[in-house]
Protein backbone atom coordinates (compact mmCIF):
# COMPACT_ATOMS: atom_id res chain seq x y z
CA UNK A 1 0.00 0.00 0.00
CA UNK A 2 2.89 2.68 1.32
CA UNK A 3 4.49 1.43 -2.22
CA UNK A 4 1.69 3.05 -4.32
CA UNK A 5 1.43 6.21 -2.81
CA UNK A 6 5.63 6.60 -2.63
CA UNK A 7 5.08 5.16 -6.41
CA UNK A 8 4.52 8.86 -7.97
CA UNK A 9 8.24 10.92 -8.35
CA UNK A 10 8.92 13.73 -6.74
CA UNK A 11 10.94 15.39 -9.25
CA UNK A 12 10.73 15.34 -12.98
CA UNK A 13 13.00 16.36 -16.12
CA UNK A 14 11.62 15.49 -19.30
CA UNK A 15 14.26 16.09 -21.95
CA UNK A 16 16.12 18.55 -19.74
CA UNK A 17 18.74 20.45 -22.12
CA UNK A 18 20.58 23.69 -20.56
CA UNK A 19 22.83 26.22 -22.96
CA UNK A 20 24.80 28.54 -21.16
CA UNK A 21 26.76 30.94 -23.13
CA UNK A 22 26.82 29.30 -26.28
CA UNK A 23 28.39 25.71 -24.38
CA UNK A 24 25.64 23.07 -23.70
CA UNK A 25 25.77 22.30 -20.20
CA UNK A 26 23.19 19.41 -19.64
CA UNK A 27 21.74 17.53 -22.93
CA UNK A 28 18.59 15.87 -23.02
CA UNK A 29 18.48 14.43 -19.29
CA UNK A 30 15.56 12.36 -18.69
CA UNK A 31 15.01 10.93 -15.13
CA UNK A 32 12.57 11.05 -11.89
CA UNK A 33 13.26 11.06 -8.24
CA UNK A 34 11.31 8.97 -6.36
CA UNK A 35 10.21 9.45 -2.69
CA UNK A 36 11.99 8.55 0.75
CA UNK A 37 15.51 7.40 -0.78
CA UNK A 38 19.09 8.51 -1.19
CA UNK A 39 19.90 9.70 -4.74
CA UNK A 40 23.14 10.19 -5.95
CA UNK A 41 24.18 11.79 -9.15
CA UNK A 42 27.98 11.23 -10.10
CA UNK A 43 30.23 12.12 -12.90
CA UNK A 44 33.48 13.48 -13.33
CA UNK A 45 34.00 17.03 -12.93
CA UNK A 46 32.33 19.51 -15.01
CA UNK A 47 30.13 16.15 -16.16
CA UNK A 48 26.71 18.71 -15.22
CA UNK A 49 25.89 17.64 -12.26
CA UNK A 50 25.25 20.52 -10.10
CA UNK A 51 23.58 22.25 -12.88
CA UNK A 52 20.65 19.70 -12.71
CA UNK A 53 20.38 20.44 -9.10
CA UNK A 54 20.38 23.84 -9.85
CA UNK A 55 17.65 22.99 -12.40
CA UNK A 56 15.38 21.02 -9.88
CA UNK A 57 15.38 23.90 -7.80
CA UNK A 58 14.60 26.74 -10.29
CA UNK A 59 18.38 28.19 -10.31
CA UNK A 60 18.78 27.23 -13.97
CA UNK A 61 15.52 27.47 -16.23
CA UNK A 62 15.99 24.67 -19.00
CA UNK A 63 16.66 26.04 -22.30
CA UNK A 64 14.70 23.04 -23.70
CA UNK A 65 12.74 20.21 -21.86
CA UNK A 66 10.89 20.70 -18.68
CA UNK A 67 11.43 19.95 -14.86
CA UNK A 68 8.38 19.19 -13.02
CA UNK A 69 8.27 19.67 -8.70
CA UNK A 70 5.63 18.21 -6.93
CA UNK A 71 7.03 19.40 -4.06
CA UNK A 72 7.72 22.94 -3.22
CA UNK A 73 9.51 22.40 0.24
CA UNK A 74 12.89 21.49 -1.22
CA UNK A 75 16.36 22.02 1.07
CA UNK A 76 19.50 23.00 -0.63
CA UNK A 77 22.91 23.12 0.31
CA UNK A 78 25.36 24.55 -1.97
CA UNK A 79 28.49 23.51 -3.07
CA UNK A 80 30.06 26.53 -2.18
CA UNK A 81 28.51 28.83 -0.06
CA UNK A 82 29.68 32.16 -1.05
CA UNK A 83 29.20 35.36 1.17
CA UNK A 84 30.98 38.56 2.24
CA UNK A 85 32.67 37.37 5.18
CA UNK A 86 33.39 40.55 6.91
CA UNK A 87 29.21 40.53 7.60
CA UNK A 88 28.12 40.45 11.08
CA UNK A 89 25.66 37.45 11.07
CA UNK A 90 25.53 35.42 13.70
CA UNK A 91 23.90 31.66 12.96
CA UNK A 92 21.19 31.98 14.62
CA UNK A 93 20.35 35.12 12.70
CA UNK A 94 21.43 33.42 9.05
CA UNK A 95 18.59 30.45 9.99
CA UNK A 96 16.08 32.94 10.56
CA UNK A 97 16.12 34.96 8.00
CA UNK A 98 16.30 32.11 5.06
CA UNK A 99 14.17 29.51 7.35
CA UNK A 100 12.13 32.00 8.70
CA UNK A 101 11.35 28.95 11.52
CA UNK A 102 10.57 29.63 15.25
CA UNK A 103 13.40 30.43 17.91
CA UNK A 104 12.77 27.28 19.84
CA UNK A 105 12.96 25.27 16.28
CA UNK A 106 16.02 26.90 15.55
CA UNK A 107 17.46 25.59 18.80
CA UNK A 108 16.32 22.20 18.82
CA UNK A 109 17.31 21.76 15.35
CA UNK A 110 21.10 22.92 16.60
CA UNK A 111 21.00 20.47 19.60
CA UNK A 112 19.68 18.16 16.99
CA UNK A 113 23.26 18.45 14.70
CA UNK A 114 25.02 18.58 17.52
CA UNK A 115 25.83 22.56 16.56
CA UNK A 116 24.45 24.47 19.33
CA UNK A 117 27.30 26.25 20.53
CA UNK A 118 28.05 28.24 17.37
CA UNK A 119 24.29 29.64 17.25
CA UNK A 120 25.57 32.83 18.89
CA UNK A 121 29.26 32.41 16.30
CA UNK A 122 29.37 34.57 13.40
CA UNK A 123 28.93 32.95 10.08
CA UNK A 124 32.25 34.40 8.73
CA UNK A 125 34.37 32.44 11.22
CA UNK A 126 32.41 29.31 10.93
CA UNK A 127 35.02 26.58 9.33
CA UNK A 128 33.49 24.47 6.05
CA UNK A 129 32.32 21.31 7.97
CA UNK A 130 30.49 23.75 10.86
CA UNK A 131 28.94 25.97 7.81
CA UNK A 132 28.17 22.56 6.12
CA UNK A 133 26.50 21.18 8.79
CA UNK A 134 24.62 24.86 9.45
CA UNK A 135 23.56 24.70 5.76
CA UNK A 136 21.90 21.28 6.86
CA UNK A 137 19.98 22.49 9.33
CA UNK A 138 18.54 25.46 7.18
CA UNK A 139 17.44 23.00 4.63
CA UNK A 140 16.00 20.94 7.51
CA UNK A 141 14.00 23.77 9.26
CA UNK A 142 12.52 24.39 5.90
CA UNK A 143 10.43 20.70 6.89
CA UNK A 144 11.34 19.47 3.35
CA UNK A 145 10.45 16.86 1.23
CA UNK A 146 13.62 16.83 -0.47
CA UNK A 147 17.09 18.01 0.08
CA UNK A 148 19.45 18.80 -2.11
CA UNK A 149 23.13 18.55 -1.34
CA UNK A 150 25.93 19.67 -3.75
CA UNK A 151 29.16 18.09 -2.98
CA UNK A 152 28.89 18.18 0.51
CA UNK A 153 31.87 16.26 1.56
CA UNK A 154 34.17 18.31 -0.07
CA UNK A 155 35.38 20.38 2.33
CA UNK A 156 36.08 17.15 5.03
CA UNK A 157 38.60 14.96 5.68
CA UNK A 158 37.83 11.05 5.36
CA UNK A 159 36.64 10.27 8.97
CA UNK A 160 34.56 13.78 8.32
CA UNK A 161 32.93 12.39 5.02
CA UNK A 162 31.92 8.30 6.54
CA UNK A 163 30.45 10.49 9.45
CA UNK A 164 28.77 12.70 6.75
CA UNK A 165 27.30 9.97 5.72
CA UNK A 166 26.71 8.21 8.34
CA UNK A 167 24.54 11.06 10.05
CA UNK A 168 22.64 11.94 6.34
CA UNK A 169 21.02 8.25 6.35
CA UNK A 170 20.18 8.93 9.78
CA UNK A 171 18.42 12.19 9.20
CA UNK A 172 16.92 10.63 5.94
CA UNK A 173 15.59 7.74 7.87
CA UNK A 174 14.45 9.55 10.90
CA UNK A 175 12.24 12.41 8.53
CA UNK A 176 11.56 10.07 5.85
CA UNK A 177 13.15 12.82 3.56
CA UNK A 178 14.26 12.25 -0.42
CA UNK A 179 17.78 12.74 -0.18
CA UNK A 180 20.07 14.28 -3.64
CA UNK A 181 23.90 14.11 -3.36
CA UNK A 182 25.82 15.05 -5.99
CA UNK A 183 29.60 13.65 -5.38
CA UNK A 184 32.49 12.26 -6.88
CA UNK A 185 33.58 9.92 -3.94
CA UNK A 186 31.62 6.81 -5.41
CA UNK A 187 32.87 4.35 -2.44
CA UNK A 188 30.78 6.31 -0.13
CA UNK A 189 27.77 7.14 -2.09
CA UNK A 190 27.55 3.35 -3.48
CA UNK A 191 27.40 2.04 0.15
CA UNK A 192 24.79 4.97 0.80
CA UNK A 193 22.81 5.58 -2.50
CA UNK A 194 19.65 3.57 -3.11
CA UNK A 195 19.39 4.84 -6.86
CA UNK A 196 22.78 6.20 -8.81
CA UNK A 197 22.19 8.78 -11.65
CA UNK A 198 25.53 8.99 -13.52
CA UNK A 199 26.19 11.72 -15.98
CA UNK A 200 28.31 13.04 -18.38
CA UNK A 201 26.66 16.14 -19.89
CA UNK A 202 23.63 13.75 -20.46
CA UNK A 203 22.37 10.94 -18.34
CA UNK A 204 24.90 7.83 -19.37
CA UNK A 205 23.08 5.20 -16.83
CA UNK A 206 21.30 4.94 -13.97
CA UNK A 207 19.62 2.32 -11.71
CA UNK A 208 20.51 0.22 -8.25
CA UNK A 209 23.99 1.07 -7.23
CA UNK A 210 24.53 -2.82 -8.17
CA UNK A 211 23.22 -2.08 -11.50
CA UNK A 212 25.06 0.71 -12.32
CA UNK A 213 28.43 -0.86 -11.33
CA UNK A 214 28.12 -3.43 -14.06
CA UNK A 215 27.11 -0.95 -16.61
CA UNK A 216 29.71 -0.22 -19.67
CA UNK A 217 28.64 3.18 -19.68
CA UNK A 218 29.43 3.35 -15.85
CA UNK A 219 32.67 1.17 -16.95
CA UNK A 220 33.95 3.38 -19.30
CA UNK A 221 32.99 6.35 -17.82
CA UNK A 222 34.79 6.06 -14.00
CA UNK A 223 37.11 2.88 -15.79
CA UNK A 224 40.17 3.57 -13.25
CA UNK A 225 37.78 4.64 -10.12
CA UNK A 226 36.38 0.72 -10.25
CA UNK A 227 39.40 -0.94 -8.45
CA UNK A 228 38.19 -0.96 -5.20
CA UNK A 229 34.61 -2.30 -5.82
CA UNK A 230 36.18 -5.39 -7.23
CA UNK A 231 34.92 -7.34 -4.19
CA UNK A 232 31.90 -6.24 -4.37
CA UNK A 233 31.01 -7.78 -7.90
CA UNK A 234 30.40 -11.00 -7.18
CA UNK A 235 28.43 -10.59 -3.86
CA UNK A 236 24.25 -10.95 -4.63
CA UNK A 237 22.42 -8.10 -5.14
CA UNK A 238 20.69 -6.65 -2.06
CA UNK B 1 24.83 74.99 23.76
CA UNK B 2 24.15 78.67 23.03
CA UNK B 3 25.71 77.65 19.19
CA UNK B 4 22.55 75.35 19.08
CA UNK B 5 19.68 77.79 20.30
CA UNK B 6 21.15 80.21 18.00
CA UNK B 7 20.80 77.80 15.38
CA UNK B 8 17.66 76.55 16.12
CA UNK B 9 15.92 79.86 15.98
CA UNK B 10 15.97 79.94 11.80
CA UNK B 11 12.94 78.28 10.09
CA UNK B 12 15.87 76.93 7.31
CA UNK B 13 17.72 75.46 10.14
CA UNK B 14 14.86 73.42 11.49
CA UNK B 15 13.60 72.50 8.08
CA UNK B 16 17.61 71.59 7.64
CA UNK B 17 17.45 69.36 10.36
CA UNK B 18 13.89 67.34 9.72
CA UNK B 19 14.77 66.79 6.33
CA UNK B 20 18.24 65.79 7.43
CA UNK B 21 16.92 63.43 9.54
CA UNK B 22 14.24 61.66 7.61
CA UNK B 23 16.90 61.50 4.65
CA UNK B 24 19.29 60.18 6.88
CA UNK B 25 17.17 57.36 8.12
CA UNK B 26 16.07 56.22 4.64
CA UNK B 27 19.60 56.32 3.05
CA UNK B 28 21.25 54.33 5.68
CA UNK B 29 18.81 51.86 5.54
CA UNK B 30 19.01 51.02 1.85
CA UNK B 31 22.58 51.81 2.71
CA UNK B 32 22.76 48.30 4.63
CA UNK B 33 21.98 46.24 1.61
CA UNK B 34 23.80 48.77 -0.99
CA UNK B 35 26.93 47.89 0.88
CA UNK B 36 26.50 44.26 1.32
CA UNK B 37 25.69 43.97 -2.43
CA UNK B 38 28.84 45.31 -3.19
CA UNK B 39 27.56 47.96 -5.36
CA UNK B 40 28.84 51.26 -3.09
CA UNK B 41 28.88 52.63 -6.75
CA UNK B 42 25.12 52.35 -7.72
CA UNK B 43 24.49 55.82 -5.78
CA UNK B 44 26.60 57.55 -8.40
CA UNK B 45 24.67 55.51 -11.13
CA UNK B 46 21.76 56.30 -10.25
CA UNK B 47 22.05 60.17 -9.39
CA UNK B 48 23.94 60.19 -13.26
CA UNK B 49 21.11 58.42 -14.66
CA UNK B 50 19.00 61.31 -12.80
CA UNK B 51 21.34 64.13 -13.83
CA UNK B 52 20.79 63.07 -17.71
CA UNK B 53 17.17 63.48 -16.89
CA UNK B 54 17.46 67.31 -15.28
CA UNK B 55 19.23 68.00 -18.38
CA UNK B 56 16.40 66.59 -20.76
CA UNK B 57 13.93 68.44 -18.80
CA UNK B 58 15.82 71.98 -18.95
CA UNK B 59 16.56 71.16 -22.71
CA UNK B 60 12.60 70.42 -23.29
CA UNK B 61 11.73 72.85 -20.56
CA UNK B 62 9.81 70.23 -18.90
CA UNK B 63 8.71 69.72 -15.02
CA UNK B 64 12.22 68.95 -13.76
CA UNK B 65 10.59 66.55 -10.71
CA UNK B 66 8.90 63.95 -13.23
CA UNK B 67 11.59 63.64 -15.92
CA UNK B 68 13.96 62.82 -12.91
CA UNK B 69 11.57 60.18 -11.83
CA UNK B 70 10.93 58.67 -14.94
CA UNK B 71 14.86 59.06 -15.92
CA UNK B 72 15.81 57.11 -12.53
CA UNK B 73 12.72 54.30 -13.75
CA UNK B 74 14.47 54.53 -17.04
CA UNK B 75 17.50 53.55 -15.86
CA UNK B 76 16.33 50.63 -13.35
CA UNK B 77 14.94 49.31 -16.60
CA UNK B 78 17.97 49.64 -18.51
CA UNK B 79 20.04 47.81 -15.93
CA UNK B 80 17.67 45.20 -15.69
CA UNK B 81 17.77 44.45 -19.04
CA UNK B 82 22.47 44.57 -19.62
CA UNK B 83 21.59 42.08 -16.53
CA UNK B 84 19.32 39.37 -18.58
CA UNK B 85 20.46 40.06 -21.98
CA UNK B 86 24.51 40.88 -21.71
CA UNK B 87 27.61 39.00 -20.58
CA UNK B 88 28.58 41.85 -18.42
CA UNK B 89 29.49 42.03 -14.91
CA UNK B 90 27.24 43.66 -12.16
CA UNK B 91 29.41 46.36 -11.36
CA UNK B 92 30.56 46.97 -15.07
CA UNK B 93 26.96 47.14 -15.98
CA UNK B 94 26.58 49.77 -12.87
CA UNK B 95 29.86 51.63 -13.99
CA UNK B 96 29.07 51.84 -17.37
CA UNK B 97 25.34 53.35 -17.09
CA UNK B 98 27.01 55.92 -15.10
CA UNK B 99 29.84 57.27 -16.84
CA UNK B 100 27.14 56.93 -20.25
CA UNK B 101 24.46 59.07 -18.31
CA UNK B 102 26.74 61.87 -17.23
CA UNK B 103 28.73 61.78 -20.67
CA UNK B 104 25.13 62.19 -21.81
CA UNK B 105 23.78 64.69 -19.48
CA UNK B 106 26.59 67.04 -20.17
CA UNK B 107 26.08 67.03 -23.51
CA UNK B 108 22.29 67.73 -23.66
CA UNK B 109 23.38 70.45 -20.87
CA UNK B 110 26.02 72.07 -23.18
CA UNK B 111 22.34 72.47 -25.76
CA UNK B 112 20.76 74.34 -22.84
CA UNK B 113 20.98 77.92 -23.73
CA UNK B 114 22.98 80.13 -20.65
CA UNK B 115 23.21 76.66 -17.99
CA UNK B 116 26.01 75.87 -16.70
CA UNK B 117 25.51 75.41 -13.07
CA UNK B 118 26.39 71.73 -12.12
CA UNK B 119 26.97 72.81 -8.74
CA UNK B 120 23.65 72.33 -7.32
CA UNK B 121 23.35 69.05 -8.70
CA UNK B 122 26.59 67.71 -6.55
CA UNK B 123 26.48 69.40 -3.79
CA UNK B 124 22.70 70.31 -3.06
CA UNK B 125 21.41 72.86 -1.05
CA UNK B 126 19.87 71.30 2.13
CA UNK B 127 19.59 74.32 4.44
CA UNK B 128 17.83 75.95 1.46
CA UNK B 129 14.70 73.52 1.58
CA UNK B 130 11.43 74.14 1.15
CA UNK B 131 8.25 72.77 3.09
CA UNK B 132 6.99 71.12 -0.24
CA UNK B 133 10.66 69.53 0.35
CA UNK B 134 9.90 68.60 3.72
CA UNK B 135 6.47 67.04 2.68
CA UNK B 136 8.45 64.76 0.17
CA UNK B 137 11.15 63.80 2.22
CA UNK B 138 8.22 62.76 4.57
CA UNK B 139 5.85 60.78 1.92
CA UNK B 140 9.81 59.15 0.67
CA UNK B 141 10.60 58.31 3.99
CA UNK B 142 7.07 56.14 4.83
CA UNK B 143 7.44 54.21 0.95
CA UNK B 144 11.08 53.62 2.40
CA UNK B 145 10.07 52.53 5.69
CA UNK B 146 6.82 49.97 4.19
CA UNK B 147 8.99 48.75 1.39
CA UNK B 148 11.82 47.96 3.99
CA UNK B 149 9.58 46.24 6.64
CA UNK B 150 7.88 44.19 3.72
CA UNK B 151 10.64 42.77 2.27
CA UNK B 152 13.31 43.01 5.02
CA UNK B 153 13.45 39.32 4.62
CA UNK B 154 13.85 38.52 0.95
CA UNK B 155 16.29 41.80 0.62
CA UNK B 156 18.70 40.35 3.40
CA UNK B 157 18.79 36.50 1.91
CA UNK B 158 19.54 38.00 -1.35
CA UNK B 159 22.62 39.97 0.05
CA UNK B 160 23.75 37.15 1.93
CA UNK B 161 23.33 34.48 -0.98
CA UNK B 162 21.37 34.25 -4.24
CA UNK B 163 20.88 30.75 -4.65
CA UNK B 164 19.59 30.24 -0.57
CA UNK B 165 17.40 32.74 -1.33
CA UNK B 166 15.58 30.76 -4.17
CA UNK B 167 15.71 27.38 -2.59
CA UNK B 168 13.84 29.85 0.15
CA UNK B 169 11.47 30.32 -2.20
CA UNK B 170 12.07 33.95 -2.96
CA UNK B 171 11.68 35.46 -6.25
CA UNK B 172 15.13 37.02 -6.19
CA UNK B 173 14.33 39.47 -9.50
CA UNK B 174 10.90 40.34 -8.25
CA UNK B 175 12.91 41.58 -5.11
CA UNK B 176 15.60 43.08 -6.44
CA UNK B 177 13.62 45.25 -8.93
CA UNK B 178 11.83 46.15 -6.13
CA UNK B 179 14.90 46.97 -3.95
CA UNK B 180 15.85 49.17 -7.56
CA UNK B 181 13.04 50.68 -7.94
CA UNK B 182 12.77 52.15 -3.94
CA UNK B 183 16.55 53.34 -4.46
CA UNK B 184 16.26 54.67 -7.98
CA UNK B 185 12.89 56.94 -6.73
CA UNK B 186 14.85 57.94 -3.25
CA UNK B 187 17.44 59.09 -5.51
CA UNK B 188 15.82 60.79 -8.05
CA UNK B 189 13.48 62.89 -4.98
CA UNK B 190 16.58 63.21 -2.58
CA UNK B 191 19.28 64.55 -5.27
CA UNK B 192 17.88 67.99 -5.53
CA UNK B 193 18.07 68.04 -1.74
CA UNK B 194 21.15 66.34 -1.19
CA UNK B 195 23.20 66.67 -4.50
CA UNK B 196 25.08 63.31 -5.57
CA UNK B 197 27.82 63.69 -2.97
CA UNK B 198 25.54 63.53 0.27
CA UNK B 199 23.72 61.06 -1.47
CA UNK B 200 26.56 58.74 -2.48
CA UNK B 201 28.25 59.10 0.82
CA UNK B 202 24.56 58.52 3.14
CA UNK B 203 24.01 55.72 1.06
CA UNK B 204 28.09 53.93 1.61
CA UNK B 205 29.67 55.56 4.89
CA UNK B 206 27.08 55.01 8.01
CA UNK B 207 26.40 51.08 6.59
CA UNK B 208 30.32 51.00 6.52
CA UNK B 209 30.58 52.19 9.67
CA UNK B 210 28.04 49.77 11.47
CA UNK B 211 29.57 47.46 9.78
CA UNK B 212 32.62 47.89 11.51
CA UNK B 213 31.48 48.13 15.33
CA UNK B 214 27.89 45.84 14.94
CA UNK B 215 27.64 42.29 15.95
CA UNK B 216 24.78 41.23 14.66
CA UNK B 217 22.63 42.55 11.24
CA UNK B 218 19.95 43.87 13.50
CA UNK B 219 23.02 46.16 15.39
CA UNK B 220 24.13 47.15 11.77
CA UNK B 221 21.03 48.17 10.80
CA UNK B 222 20.18 49.64 14.01
CA UNK B 223 23.48 51.50 14.10
CA UNK B 224 24.21 52.87 10.43
CA UNK B 225 20.18 54.65 11.06
CA UNK B 226 22.15 56.21 14.63
CA UNK B 227 25.32 57.21 12.74
CA UNK B 228 23.76 58.48 9.62
CA UNK B 229 21.39 60.99 11.68
CA UNK B 230 24.63 61.84 14.57
CA UNK B 231 26.25 62.84 10.72
CA UNK B 232 23.62 65.11 10.01
CA UNK B 233 22.91 66.65 13.04
CA UNK B 234 26.59 67.01 14.26
CA UNK B 235 27.37 68.56 10.45
CA UNK B 236 24.59 71.23 10.11
CA UNK B 237 25.71 72.76 13.51
CA UNK B 238 29.19 72.62 12.88
CA UNK B 239 28.50 73.77 9.09
CA UNK B 240 26.61 76.71 10.76
CA UNK B 241 29.61 76.97 13.70
CA UNK B 242 32.29 77.27 11.21
CA UNK B 243 30.18 78.65 8.19
CA UNK B 244 31.03 76.07 5.69
CA UNK B 245 28.82 73.68 2.94
CA UNK B 246 26.47 71.80 4.90
CA UNK B 247 26.52 69.05 2.75
CA UNK B 248 30.22 68.45 2.80
CA UNK B 249 30.74 68.97 6.35
CA UNK B 250 27.77 65.94 6.99
CA UNK B 251 30.26 64.21 4.72
CA UNK B 252 33.31 65.14 6.71
CA UNK B 253 31.84 64.56 10.37
CA UNK B 254 30.74 60.83 8.79
CA UNK B 255 34.03 60.59 6.64
CA UNK B 256 35.91 61.31 10.51
CA UNK B 257 33.65 58.58 12.39
CA UNK B 258 34.43 55.78 9.56
CA UNK B 259 38.32 56.19 10.31
CA UNK B 260 37.53 56.23 14.12
CA UNK B 261 35.22 52.92 14.13
CA UNK B 262 38.15 51.44 11.94
CA UNK B 263 40.86 51.92 14.24
CA UNK B 264 38.60 50.37 16.87
CA UNK B 265 36.55 47.94 15.02
CA UNK B 266 35.35 44.85 15.96
CA UNK B 267 37.57 41.48 15.97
Amino acid sequence: MSKKIDSKPLIELENVSLTLSGQSIVKDISLSIMPNEIVSLIGLNGAGKSTILKLILGIHKPTDGKVTRHTKRIGYVPQKFEFDRTIPLSVHELLKIYSQASDPKIEAKLKELSIHHLRARNIGALSGGEMQRVLIVNALLMEPELILLDEPTSGLDVLGEKDFYCSIEEIQKKYKLTVVIVSHDIHLVFKHAKTIFCVDHCLVCHGHPEQVKKSDAFKKLFGPHLVPFKHHENEPHS
Amino acid sequence: MSLILDALQFGFFQRALMVGFLLAIIYALLGNFVVLREEAIIGHTMANIVFMGIALGLLLSWDSFWIMILAALAGVLFIDYLQRSSRFSRDSILALTSQISIAAGIIILSQVEGYQNVEGFLFGNILAVSSSDLWMSLALFLINIVGLFLFRKQLTQLVINKELAISAGTNVERVNFIFMLLLALTVAAGIKIIGVILLAAFLVIPANIAKNIASSFKQMVLLSVIVSVIGVFAGLFLSYYFDTPSGAMIVLVLGVMLIVTNVFKRR
